[in-house]
């Protein structure tokens, strides 16, 4: 029956996953096109490219977050509607537990978010290398060398983590996975949440989430200010050029923070879906 | 008799409420009966209905359907009429008869494609595309699709017209299985009276009644309907 739920599910989504997809795509043309004018920094006569290049980039900085955004909201109103609005009168009727029901949303907009967050970040190192490539173009070789940690790729990706290659794919991996996942959570349980609002369920579910952030993002400075002070500091010692570092245990740390939010977020979905569902 | 449903001091108490929507329900319906579930507004009928269902979770007592607790067993025998149409819009009536083959091993899609065809309704139609009294009708079709062993429906004949509400009742009684139970809430006594083996009086979240409807008949010497009335009185 699980499979059956998430056929049903990936029906309701496919088509949107492209129209998303197609829009990331769209707007990696936009930033890319738009950083192509950065070569132009130096040039007072082409002003006008320029700000034609920072309206193109801020464009793409729109569609992206929009899309991710507007993603997230059609994975919200999908699951509230399913499970707590009129169609939930079919869905909890159905020969399948509770937790059958939320597995199926988790797997496939688990998956959907998951090439979503894999496009954009795949844009941003795409953009931003074309960005840096524009832009120092025109320095010689000793001053490009000293600015080549701006490029995006395997190395620098490995230089940012602390680890090596290998080292750092898996815990980028594990970064991008434990988040999607918990990112999904925290919208569930927001939802959930708003079920305990005698009226306006809707706004319930939105203040349940943006109290859920909150609360994650004070976490997130709370856990993580000692390790910013300390690589800020290690940064200034090394001079202009340095690569910012947070060392390996400041990934671990977020990576255990989101799992920990996933962990919290997902008991009180549970409990809402399993012992306290109340469609009144 | 067997059970096919059996309610245990089942209490219901909505959140923020102090007085309970359910109070102490015990009661047994057996296989075989139609059963009529009777009362104002507001007495509790719905909310016994969601409970039974799995859309509410009990603030004390045990429901047991077919000998399950409830959950995806209990949910597999039973067919649901909602007292709203909840059926998404955007989809048309042949998906929604594969998502009830899909979920549901009893569905016989032959007979919800015989009833769609009595009613000349298009399967590629879209349910957005129909009128509020042919969503309902579709809605129990499919409902009434399923070889369930009990039908649960919640006022199945409200708010509709006296022809709609014959073939309401004629599709309930043409197409419950013999063997099967069928629970229906209503106001509209008259029109299933003559159907109903069993009937519950409900009052302010209590069973004050629970009687073969013959048996009331012949004890009070006057119909159903009258009977409620006098019951309910304002």
């Amino acid at each position: 029956m699980l499979k059956m739920l998430m056929k049903y599910e990936w029906k309701y989504i496919w088509k949107k996953l492209l129209l998303f997809a197609g829009i990331l795509m769209f707007a990696t043309l936009i930033g890319g096109l738009s950083t192509t004018q950065f070569d132009n920094l130096a040039s007072p006569d082409q002003i006008l490219g320029f700000l034609g290049a920072m309206f193109g980039f801020m464009f793409y900085y729109t569609l992206l977050i929009g899309a991710v955004i507007g993603f997230s909201l059609i994975v919200g109103i999908r699951f509230y509607k399913v499970v707590f609005g009129d169609m939930g009168y079919v869905t909890n009727t159905l020969p399948v537990s509770a937790r059958q029901i939320y597995a199926a949303h988790l797997i496939v907009y688990g998956l959907c978010t998951f090439v979503i967050s894999g496009l954009m970040q795949l844009s941003i190192m795409m953009v931003t290398n074309t960005m840096f490539t524009n832009m120092f173009n025109e320095l010689n070789a000793s001053d490009a060398a000293d600015v080549s940690y701006l490029h995006f790729g395997p190395a620098s990706l490995a230089e940012v983590f602390g680890l090596s290659e290998f080292g750092a794919g898996i815990l980028m991996t594990l970064l991008l996975i434990v988040g999607t996942i918990s990112s999904l959570l925290m919208i569930y349980a927001a939802v959930v949440l708003g079920q305990n609002w005698k009226r306006h369920k809707v706004w319930g579910a939105v203040v349940s989430y943006i109290i859920i952030y909150s609360i994650m993002m004070v976490a997130a400075w709370i856990v993580t200010i000692p390790y910013m002070i300390h690589m800020f500091m290690n940064a200034a010692s090394m001079g202009d050029t340095a690569m910012p570092v947070f060392g390996p245990s400041f990934w671990v740390i977020c990576l255990a923070l989101s799992a920990v939010f996933g962990i919290a977020t997902f008991c009180i979905m549970d409990h809402g879906m399993t012992k306290k569902l109340n469609l009144e | 008799m067997a059970e096919i449903l059996s309610l245990d001091h089942l209490t219901k108490v909505y959140k923020g409420s102090d007085k309970p929507a359910l109070d102490d329900i015990t009661l047994t319906i057996g296989k075989g009966r139609i059963v009529g579930l009777l009362g104002p507004n507001g007495s509790g009928k719905t909310t016994l209905i969601k409970l039974i269902n799995g859309l509410l979770t009990p603030t004390a007592g045990e429901i047991r359907v077919g000998g399950f607790a409830i959950g995806p067993e209990s949910k597999a025998i039973v067919s649901y009429l909602p007292d709203r149409f909840c059926l998404p819009g955007d989809t048309s009536v042949k998906e929604l008869i594969g998502f009830y083959r899909d979920f549901y091993s009893d569905f016989d899609t032959e007979r919800a494609y015989g009833m769609l065809e009595s009613l000349q309704i298009d399967p590629l139609s879209r349910i957005k595309t129909f009128s509020k009294g042919m969503k309902e009708k579709i809605q129990l079709i499919l409902v009434m699709s399923r070889r369930a062993q009990l039908y649960v429906l919640d006022e199945p004949i409200a708010g509709v017209d006296p022809a709609a509400r014959d073939y309401i009742i004629r599709t309930i009684i043409g197409n419950y299985q013999p063997d099967a139970s069928v629970l229906l809430s209503t106001h509209l006594i008259t029109d299933v009276e003559n159907i109903l083996d069993d009937v519950i009086f409900i009052k302010e979240g209590k069973v004050i009644l629970s009687s073969p409807v013959e048996e009331l008949r012949i004890a009070q010497g006057k119909s159903l309907d009258a009977y409620f009335r006098e019951v309910f009185s304002c």
